[in-house]
């Protein structure tokens, strides 16, 4: 029987930032990550008694995943959580954006051409695309102590926006969230504590984002 | 060859009840509108109007013809919520149009002669605000007054730049009873307090528009609509669905017969004096004396699909499209670009991913 871990972390690209900073601060994480892309499209989802499931080609990600942790997914409660997915801003703002639809008011003035879409429209977008998601963090909420960090954001058109609508959605479904660029660093993270790509939160990063739930108790 | 011998002589068939109606019948009608217009094959339509409207731009779309879609949903919004939250039913998210003067209304944020704050925002019990010049855009209303505000003005940018690209607006008029605030001159597309708003009697105020103040409302209205595309064209056509209901005191089959023949007078006389106006027959079409309400569903109210099918027929036979279309160069899909940069940056976090995954 595989060694109980410390946590279980379960996200897309940006929660390896978040398994850098546990490792640093010397806690066993196991590790569930899979790219938004995969997230976005429905492949990974949540039974509400069977737990994770992996659904066409990332069905042998979860198997593999149980297999390596005695069959179990780790989200019965044993250990906390901590999250990164359900957001996936590159696959959700670009196409609402492409046709010059901005979520705010503030962007819809840039030029004469765009077009503005309410807060209403944003959210119920939102929902459509990320309803099954928020039922899924919300059915782990149910199980397990989960902490949602939401990743930074980048400053581009459309993602503070869409970012802050996810974590409207996701505290009405009873979802515990985490956003470090507003707790830690004032709305922008500074730039060394970025990957090269200038997307995803480096280890530095993830280090003083566990080390704040650490001292919030929800990390041991 | 002997000359007539009286003006009625030589007339086409057409000119004669017997043959171009009565043995004619419902399905047999033809020659019944000839646009006034040779247009380009690629021509670009704008649509307004009361509910019938949305009719003549799913048609267009059907046709494949080119409607304009100044204000769409956002891109791979699914159908049902663009629906719901009145995306593509007019050329801008408008919402039904049924007077004149709200035609001049949104031509008027169109121009800046007033700003998107200038209508009413009617705040609901729950919070929310619904828009006084589209009460039923926003399911559940809107956030707050600013988000109303801005939704607006970009509806009006819309408005605006379906006039520069169009090159015939289809506009079809729907009623002559309306309400208008008495302080600031507001009309309203439905009466405070039905449905959204509060009454207030001694502010609100029931018009009934004679063809001299639909006729002075259009004039206006296309004059800002000319001032931002002299070339545009006007169709104007009078929608065959009933009122509702009457404020106006008498029985509702006498007002709706006002209504229409006002609406209908009023448009053929402008379109009579004006090249760049035209009329289409949809109202004679649909509750013409031929059609014994057959085009009508058993409410005598909603135009039957087939009524539609009909109206559209005939819009189709008399446009004329024959000259060739402009060149252009097709614009490229945005929708290729934007695959790439996700697919790029998909790349990018299935590395970060992979990483990591199933560690521990």
């Amino acid at each position: 029987m595989a060694e109980t871990p410390d946590l279980l972390i379960l996200g897309d690209s940006h929660a390896r930032a978040l398994v850098l900073g546990s490792e640093e601060a010397g806690l066993r994480p196991a590790v569930f990550t899979t790219s938004g892309a995969n997230w976005h499209a429905g492949l990974i989802a949540f039974h509400p008694r069977r737990g994770l499931v992996g659904r066409r080609q990332a069905a042998r990600f979860v198997s593999a995943f149980r297999a390596s942790h005695g069959g179990s997914d780790l989200t019965d409660g044993r250990v906390p959580v901590l999250a990164s997915f359900g957001f996936h801003l590159g696959r959700l703002v670009p196409p609402f954006c492409l046709n010059g639809t901005r979520p705010t008011p503030e962007e819809a003035l840039d030029g004469p051409d765009l077009l503005y879409a309410s807060e209403g429209l944003v959210t119920a977008y939102t929902r459509h695309y990320r309803g099954a998601m928020l039922t899924m963090l919300a059915r782990i909420a149910r199980r397990a102590p989960i902490v949602n960090v939401a990743p930074p954001v980048p400053d581009r058109v459309g993602y503070a926006r869409f970012k802050a609508v996810l974590l409207g959605l996701m505290a009405e479904a009873g979802v515990p969230t985490f956003d470090p660029q507003a707790a830690l660093f004032g709305g922008r993270v500074p730039a060394d504590l970025f990957e090269p790509d200038g997307l995803h939160g480096n280890a530095e990063y993830g280090s003083a984002v566990v080390a704040h739930l650490q001292e919030l108790g929800h990390l041991p | 060859m002997p000359k007539p011998d009286h003006p009625y002589s030589d007339l086409p068939r057409s000119a004669f009840w017997r043959s171009a109606v009565a043995e004619a019948g419902l399905w047999g009608l033809s020659h019944l509108w000839a646009s006034k217009w040779r247009l380009p094959a690629d021509a670009r339509f704008a649509t307004y109007g009361s509910c019938f409207a949305q009719h003549i731009s799913r048609s267009l779309v059907r046709r494949g013809l080119n409607w304009i879609d100044a204000e769409p949903a956002p891109f791979r919004t699914p159908d049902s919520l663009a629906r719901e939250y009145g995306y593509g039913l007019f050329s801008a998210r408008t919402g039904n149009i049924y007077r004149a003067a709200q035609l001049l209304a949104w031509s008027d944020l169109a121009t800046g002669a007033i700003g998107p704050d200038a209508w009413d925002v009617w705040p609901n019990p729950d919070g929310r605000f619904v828009c006084s010049m589209r009460p039923g855009i926003e399911p559940g209303g809107f956030a707050s007054p600013d988000d109303l505000v801005a939704s607006r003005a970009s509806t009006g940018r819309a408005f605006r730049r379906a006039a520069e690209q169009a090159d015939v607006l289809v506009f079809t008029l729907g009623l002559t009873e309306g309400w208008e605030d008495d302080q600031t001159g507001q009309c309203f597309p439905l009466c405070p307090g039905t449905g959204a708003g509060r009454f207030d009697p001694g502010r609100h105020r029931f018009v009934n528009d004679r063809a001299a103040d639909v006729a002075d409302g259009l004039t206006r209205a296309f004059a800002r609509l000319w001032s931002i595309n002299p070339e545009l064209r006007i169709l104007l056509t009078v929608s065959p669905v009933p009122l509702t209901a009457t404020a106006s005191g008498n029985h509702v089959l006498p007002a709706t017969v006002w209504s229409k023949s006002v609406l209908r007078a009023a448009a053929g006389e402008l379109a009579a004096d004006d090249p760049r106006i035209d009329y289409f027959p949809s109202f004679e079409i649909v509750a013409g004396l031929q059609s014994r309400s057959a085009l009508f569903e058993p409410n005598l109210r909603t135009v039957a699909p087939q009524g539609v099918d009909l109206v559209m027929h005939h819009f189709f036979a008399g446009i004329d499209l024959s000259d060739p279309a402009r060149p252009g160069s097709a614009a490229p899909d945005p929708t290729v670009e934007l695959e790439a940069a996700m697919k790029a940056e998909d790349l990018v976090c299935e590395e970060l991913s992979l990483e990591g995954f199933n560690r521990g």
